[in-house]
């Protein structure tokens, strides 16, 4: 094969890389809003995550975040090289992110709070207090998305920022002090 | 025998609220607190754990120019020590709770220590500009620190080599010949997460004294 030959393929491949790394990422990322949009904010908020948690899980998504850097790396034709890095890195991979999956699905809620409580007496008063008004700004997102000019509101937010995110500011503390 | 205990324990009782003499807040200060705490755990949980699963390049940036307004901002209103730490403990336990994946453990550390570095700094100087374009450069930078301290972490030193070797590749495909390491790339980036933390640091702090405060003050 000519130079010329190897390094149009040496782009291509790269580019294919990178491409397909994207892909994946993004298909990820639609699981990720589907995920959101029936989980989050959701009463039984444990059910789903649960799964989540799981070290199978994590580690598809070490896999799939080095896939693309690998893909570049091996290009370069040191193939033995590349494998042994591959293996060092996903090994370290899945024993901390596995170590991580634990210590996140041991978390106490009574514990922290408990903690949080020596140092702030009110913290989980104030806590509920951020959660419900989490909610109430969701809920008033999700109704005016309906109502609202896409078009322009785009324009306010690019012409006059200023104005824009202060009538932003001013609906939410408007619908914050509502009740 | 008295109980001398008992005795430094009453002397300093008027002052002490929880452990560390906290000094409670008021209903107002308490009802500006709720409403950025709401505003911010929003904005982490919902925007956060999108860009944090979709592996969107430079979210960090994106996540902590928001945290850094909320910070600067909350501090205006309510001028109390620990206010900050208190505001990110709770934001980073709503991530904790409400977000997915190990993610959420990341995220929340990050919350957490982006709360300290503004305490730190709003603790020694009081709500000016200057101490709001120091938190707007170090809470910026913090998120490109935290990358590469838990990249580290999770795929060793090699995750440099790399990075370098994808770099040289790129350089070699675009025809570009420059002498740029991967350390020298790392430098480049410090500077302009702290430049643009600066320039955040300074709307921040002006947008709100001039625009928020109307809005929350004059309700």
């Amino acid at each position: 094969m000519s130079e010329e030959k190897r390094q149009k393929l040496k782009i291509s491949l790269f580019v294919i890389s990178v491409v397909v790394g994207i892909i994946i990422n993004n298909l990820l990322f639609y699981f990720a809003l589907f995920v959101l949009y029936f989980i989050i904010f959701s009463k039984d908020e444990k059910k789903g995550i649960s799964y989540l948690r799981k070290p199978k899980f994590l580690l598809s998504i070490t896999i799939i975040t080095v896939l693309p850097i690998i893909f570049a790396y091996g290009n370069s034709g040191e193939l033995f090289h590349t494998l042994e890095m591959v293996v060092k890195v996903l090994l370290r991979g899945i024993v901390l992110l596995q170590t991580i999956a634990i210590l996140v699905a041991r978390i106490d809620r009574n514990k922290i709070f408990a903690h949080f409580k020596k140092v702030h007496p009110d913290f989980e008063e104030v806590f509920t207090e951020t959660v419900s008004t989490m909610n109430k700004f969701k809920n008033k997102m999700i109704t005016s998305q309906q109502k609202i000019e896409k078009k322009r509101i785009v324009q306010l937010a690019i012409f006059h920022p200023i104005e824009f995110l202060r009538k932003v500011f001013y609906k939410l503390w408007f619908e914050y002090n509502k009740d | 025998m008295p109980n001398w205990k008992g005795v430094l324990l009453r002397a300093t009782l008027p002052n002490r609220q929880g452990l560390f003499f906290w000094r409670i807040m008021d209903r107002k200060e308490k009802k500006i607190f709720v409403f950025f705490a709401g505003l911010w755990a929003l904005v982490e949980v919902s925007l956060g754990t999108i860009l944090s699963l979709s592996k969107v390049p430079f979210r960090g940036l994106l996540m902590a120019s928001f945290a850094c307004f909320i910070l600067i901002a909350f501090r205006m209103f309510v001028d109390k020590p620990r206010s900050s730490l208190y505001l990110a403990s709770v934001v980073a336990t709503i991530k904790l709770f409400f977000s997915l994946g190990a993610g959420a453990f990341n995220s929340a550390l990050a919350i957490f220590i982006e709360g300290l570095l503004a305490e730190a700094i709003f603790g020694l100087a009081k709500v000016n500009l200057f101490s709001s374009i120091l938190v707007g450069a170090l809470v910026l930078l913090y998120p490109f620190l935290h990358s590469l301290f838990m990249q580290t972490m999770i795929f060793g030193v090699d995750i440099f080599k790399i990075y370098n070797k994808i770099l040289v590749e790129f350089q070699q495909i675009v025809n570009l010949q420059t002498k740029f390491g991967i350390f020298e790339m790392i430098l480049i980036f410090v500077f302009i997460y702290l430049i643009i933390g600066v320039v955040v640091g300074i709307l921040s702090f002006y947008f709100s004294k001039n625009v928020l405060k109307k809005v929350i003050v004059n309700e």
